[in-house]
C-alpha cells in the first residue's frame, strides 16, 4: 500500500497516487474527457492549497473522492445552465467519444445516480462511505442505487447481472 | 454479462492523457512553491486522541466587546421584495444564463400581498371526539406542536406503515393499516399499493401525516423528458419534478378512499403539519425547455389541484440578495380538511436546510465565495455564509418577511431555533483554511444582536440542541467537546462549559429535566451517551454504551430515535453489515432502559429484522412497545420486556 500523503509529498507523488481515481469518477459523471481533466486539475489545486492532513488511507481517499464529487457537481451545474437554453440533451456523442456499452449506459443515468454507481461498483465503497463522500443520507444512496439498477436493467437488458 | 466487471474494464481504460498529467504535475509544482513563499513552512500537528473532561465559563463581558469589534462585519438584514411582473421575472431569469454564483443583486419594487381568507378558528388536528385513543408515542419532532412526516404513524388504535421502495426487493410501495388490540396483539386491516414507475414519471413516496380521519402521503414525482426516450431507452433526464400530497379518507380503516391530489412545482424538500395546515417546501428548477417571455408557464412556479394548474402571481415570487440561480424555493400551505391550497410563496434561489418554528419557516442557503484558481478558472469554491430567509406562517398565510446572512454554514435544521422571537443559529466557518464555529442571535427582523465567534478552532459542529435559554452543541476533530451556552440575554450569549470526550454525537435530545441523550460515533462504532446537564457550568457524560454497528438511522434521522424518560426507555435501529459481503445489510432494533440511580444503560431487547433499508421504527401504545418494519410488527410487553406477538404482512 502506498504511503500516506503528507505536507512533504511532492506533487508528482500526489498525482501518481490519485489522478486516475479522480479522473474516472469525474468522467463517469460528466462523460467528457475535457471536463474530467478540468475537474482533475481543480481537485489537485485544492489539495496543494489546503494541504489537508490525513489520519488514514481511507480518510485520504475519501477526501479526494469527496472533493471530486463537489467539483464535478459545480461543473455539471455550470455546464447544464449554459446548455439549457439550447436544449442540448445530456447524451455523450457516440462519434467523438466511443465509450463501451456499460459506460454509455451509466452516462444515460440521471447525473446524481452516475456518481453513486461509480463509487459502489468501481471503487467498491460501502454504502456508509458513499454517504460520507456524496453527503447524501444512507436512505437516499440506497434509493439512488436501487433506481439506477432498475434503469441499467432497462437499458442493458433484463438478464444483465447488476 | 456482468455489469460490475464490464464497468471496471471500461473505466480502467478511461485515463487522463499523459500530456495532461505532465502539465498538471508542473502546475502543482509552481503552486506549491508559490504557497511556500507565502506561508513559509507551516507545520501541522496531529491532535492526540485522549479523553479529557474540562469545563470553563466565558464571562458575560467577553461576548459584548467581541460583538462590538465585529459589529461592522454583520450585513444588515434585507427586506424581501416580490417581482413586479412576469416580464421583469423573465428578464431576470434570462440574465442568469450561464452565470455563476456570487453577485447580481437586482432590486425590484414591492407590490402588495394578496389577502387570503383563512379559517383558523378550529384546530382540526385535535382527535375526533367519538373515542378516546390510548396513550401513545408520536413522531419525534424538533418543534413542539409542529408535526413532521414519517413512514410509520400511530393514533393509538391503529399503526400505519408506508413501505417505501425497498432497496433489495422489487416490492411496490404500499400503505398498510394495522389494528392494535388492547392485549398488544395486532392484525392487518387493509393495504393499498401505489405505482412507482409509470410512463410519465418515477415516483418517490416520502412520508405520511395523520389528521383524524384524513391521511396524507407526501410524494415526489420525477417526470420524464419525453425527448429523453430514444429507441425505447431512457436517456437519463427528468424534465421536471412535482411535489405531491395525496389525501385519503380513512374513516373506514378497512377501505381508505382517495380524496385528492395536490401538487406543486419542484422536488420535495420537506413538509410540516401545524393546525391542520400542511406546509410543503420544494425546489423548482426550470424545465428543460426554452423560456418564452409571453408564456409564463415556462418559467413561473405553480400549484395543481386534481390536474388544475394555477400559476403563482408575481406578488408571490420574492427576490433575495442572492437570487442569481435559476431555481425557486416553493412553499405552499394546504388546508388538509378542506383539501385546498390556501397560500403559496416562492423565493428565487435554492435551499439547504429548512427549520420550522411555531410561527415561521426559515430557509437556509449557502453563499459561495468565488476563488480564482489559476488562469481562466473561476469556480464556486467554498460555502462561506448562510443566507436565512424568514417566511411567516401566521394564520396559514405565507409571507417572506426578511433575509439576512451570518458567517459560516449550518450542520442541519437543529442548528436553528426560534425562542421568544429570537432566532439562534450555530454555524461552522472555514476562513483561510481554518475551521471555527459561531453562535448568532438574531431578532425578529433578523438583525444580529448577539454572537460568540471563533469557538473550537479547527473543529466543526456535529450536532446542536437548544433547550430554552441553553444551547448544547458538539464540535469534533478527534475529541468531542460538548458545549453548553447560555442565551438568556440575547445580546450577550456566553459559553458555560465545554466537555471533551472521544467520539461525537450526531443527534441529541433532552431526556428529562437535567439530562441530554446523544447518539453518535466513536472509532467507527455507534455510541449512545447520557449527559448530565444539571449544572450547566459542568456538563458531564454520566453513561456511555457502544454498539457493534457502523451506523444507525437515528444518526441522521431523529424520527428513528425513540426516547421516553418516564418509561426510562430508549430505542433505535442499528445497521449490521458483514464486511466480507458488500451486499449484506440488515437492521436490528435495540431497546435499552436507563437506570438513573446507577447511571447505566441496560439492554432490554434486541430484535433482528430482515429490513436492509431504513424505516424501522419503535412506537409505544399504553403498556406495549411495537417495533415496526416495512413488513412486520412485533409487540413487546413493557412490564416484563418480553416479546408477546408478531405480525407479518
Amino acid at each position: 500500500m502506498a504511503e500516506l500523503l503528507t505536507a512533504k509529498s511532492t506533487p508528482a507523488q500526489v498525482v501518481n497516487k490519485y489522478a486516475r481515481t479522480v479522473y474516472r469518477l469525474a468522467y463517469s459523471h460528466l462523460g467528457s474527457k475535457e471536463d474530467a481533466e478540468d475537474v482533475m486539475q481543480d481537485v489537485f489545486m485544492t489539495f496543494i492549497r489546503k494541504k489537508p492532513v490525513f489520519n488514514s488511507e481511507e480518510h485520504e481517499k475519501a477526501w479526494f473522492l469527496k472533493v471530486t464529487v463537489n467539483k464535478t457537481r459545480s461543473l455539471a451545474n455550470a455546464a447544464w445552465r449554459k446548455r439549457r437554453g439550447e436544449m442540448a440533451p445530456d447524451i455523450p456523442s457516440q462519434d467523438t467519444d466511443p465509450a463501451p456499452d456499460v459506460l454509455a449506459a451509466v452516462l444515460r443515468l440521471p447525473p446524481k445516480y452516475r456518481t453513486v454507481v461509480e463509487l459502489f461498483y468501481y471503487e467498491d465503497l460501502p454504502i456508509r462511505q458513499i454517504c460520507a463522500v456524496t453527503g447524501a443520507s444512507e436512505n437516499a444512496v440506497k434509493t439512488q442505487l436501487s433506481r439506477a439498477r432498475d434503469m441499467l436493467r432497462d437499458i442493458l437488458g433484463k438478464e444483465t447481472e447488476i | 454479462m456482468n455489469f460490475k466487471n464490464d464497468l471496471k474494464a471500461a473505466l480502467d481504460s478511461a485515463s487522463p492523457s499523459e500530456e495532461k498529467l505532465t502539465e498538471l504535475r508542473l502546475r502543482l509544482n509552481e503552486e506549491a512553491q508559490k504557497k511556500e513563499r507565502r506561508f513559509g513552512d507551516r507545520r501541522l500537528f496531529a491532535v492526540s486522541c485522549t479523553a479529557l473532561i474540562l469545563a470553563f465559563a466565558i464571562s458575560l463581558l467577553s461576548a459584548i466587546p467581541l460583538l462590538m469589534r465585529n459589529g461592522g462585519t454583520y450585513s444588515s438584514p434585507k427586506k424581501l421584495s416580490t417581482v413586479k411582473s412576469y416580464m421583469s421575472l423573465y428578464t431576470h431569469l434570462s440574465s442568469l444564463n450561464g452565470r455563476g454564483k456570487g453577485d447580481g443583486y437586482i432590486i425590484f419594487t414591492e407590490s402588495s400581498d394578496s389577502a387570503l381568507d383563512v379559517n383558523t378558528s378550529v384546530d382540526p388536528s385535535s382527535p375526533s371526539p367519538e373515542y378516546e385513543s390510548p396513550e401513545h408515542s408520536d413522531t419525534n419532532v424538533q418543534t413542539e406542536g409542529v408535526m413532521e412526516g414519517d413512514v410509520v404513524k400511530t393514533d393509538g388504535r391503529y399503526i400505519y406503515v408506508l413501505s417505501t421502495n425497498s432497496f433489495f426487493s422489487e416490492k411496490k410501495v404500499s400503505l398498510t393499516i394495522i389494528a392494535v388490540n388492547g392485549d398488544g396483539t395486532t392484525e392487518k386491516v387493509s393495504s393499498l399499493s401505489f405505482p412507482v414507475k409509470t410512463e410519465e414519471a418515477f415516483t418517490e413516496y416520502c412520508e405520511m401525516y395523520l389528521l383524524g380521519d384524513v391521511l396524507a402521503i407526501t410524494v415526489s414525482e420525477n417526470l420524464y423528458d419525453k425527448d429523453s426516450f430514444h429507441n425505447g431507452y431512457y436517456y437519463g433526464r427528468y424534465n421536471s419534478h412535482k411535489s405531491v400530497t395525496l389525501l385519503y379518507d380513512i374513516s373506514d380503516r378497512a377501505e381508505p378512499s382517495f380524496i385528492g391530489k395536490y401538487s406543486q412545482a419542484g422536488h420535495q424538500q420537506t413538509t410540516r403539519l401545524k393546525n391542520g395546515i400542511l406546509y410543503t417546501v420544494s425546489v423548482y428548477s426550470l424545465p428543460n425547455t426554452q423560456l418564452k417571455a409571453n408564456e409564463p408557464e415556462t418559467y413561473v412556479p405553480y400549484t395543481e389541484t386534481d390536474g388544475q394548474k394555477k400559476l403563482f402571481g408575481a406578488d408571490c415570487i420574492y427576490i433575495s440578495e442572492y437570487s442569481n440561480e435559476a431555481y425557486y424555493t416553493v412553499v405552499t400551505a394546504l388546508d388538509v380538511k378542506k383539501g385546498e391550497f390556501i397560500s403559496e410563496t416562492s423565493v428565487l434561489g435554492s435551499v439547504a436546510d429548512i427549520y420550522m418554528s411555531s410561527d415561521n419557516i426559515y430557509l437556509t442557503k449557502y453563499v459561495y465565495e468565488n476563488i480564482q484558481i489559476g488562469e481562466g478558472f473561476e469556480r464556486a469554491e467554498t460555502a462561506v455564509k448562510t443566507l436565512i430567509t424568514k417566511i411567516s406562517t401566521e394564520g396559514g398565510v405565507l409571507t417572506a418577511t426578511a433575509s439576512a446572512t451570518v458567517n459560516g454554514t449550518v450542520n442541519d435544521r437543529f442548528s436553528l431555533d426560534e425562542y421568544k422571537g429570537f432566532l439562534r443559529i450555530v454555524t461552522t466557518e472555514l476562513s483561510q483554511g481554518i475551521l471555527s464555529n459561531g453562535l448568532y442571535i438574531l431578532d425578529k427582523g433578523l438583525n444580529t444582536v448577539g454572537s460568540i465567534e471563533n469557538i473550537a478552532e479547527t473543529e466543526r459542529v456535529y450536532s446542536v440542541r437548544f433547550d430554552g435559554d441553553i444551547c448544547y452543541f458538539v464540535t469534533f476533530r478527534q475529541i468531542d467537546p460538548l458545549f453548553a451556552a447560555d442565551l438568556s440575554v440575547p445580546t450577550s450569549p456566553k459559553i458555560l462549559s465545554a466537555l471533551k470526550i472521544p467520539g461525537f454525537s450526531t443527534y441529541m435530545q433532552k431526556y428529562g429535566e437535567n439530562k441530554l441523550v446523544g447518539i453518535g460515533f466513536e472509532d467507527g462504532k455507534v455510541k449512545l451517551s447520557m449527559f448530565n446537564t444539571e449544572d450547566k457550568t459542568d456538563v458531564f457524560q454520566e453513561a456511555v454504551t457502544y454498539f457493534d454497528s457502523y451506523m444507525s438511522e437515528a444518526n441522521y434521522d431523529p424520527h428513528a430515535f425513540f426516547a421516553d424518560e418516564e418509561l426510562g426507555l430508549i430505542g433505535f435501529p442499528i445497521n449490521i453489515s458483514d464486511t466480507s459481503d458488500l451486499y449484506y445489510m440488515a437492521t436490528e432494533y435495540v431497546l435499552l432502559s436507563y437506570d438513573k440511580e446507577k447511571c447505566e444503560f441496560i439492554p432490554v431487547a434486541t430484535l433482528p429484522t430482515e429490513q436492509a433499508d431504513s424505516g424501522v421504527r419503535g412506537i409505544r401504545i399504553d403498556g406495549y412497545f411495537y417495533v415496526v418494519t416495512e413488513t412486520s410488527v412485533t409487540t413487546f410487553d413493557l412490564t416484563v420486556f418480553e416479546k408477546i406477538s408478531a405480525l407479518e404482512f
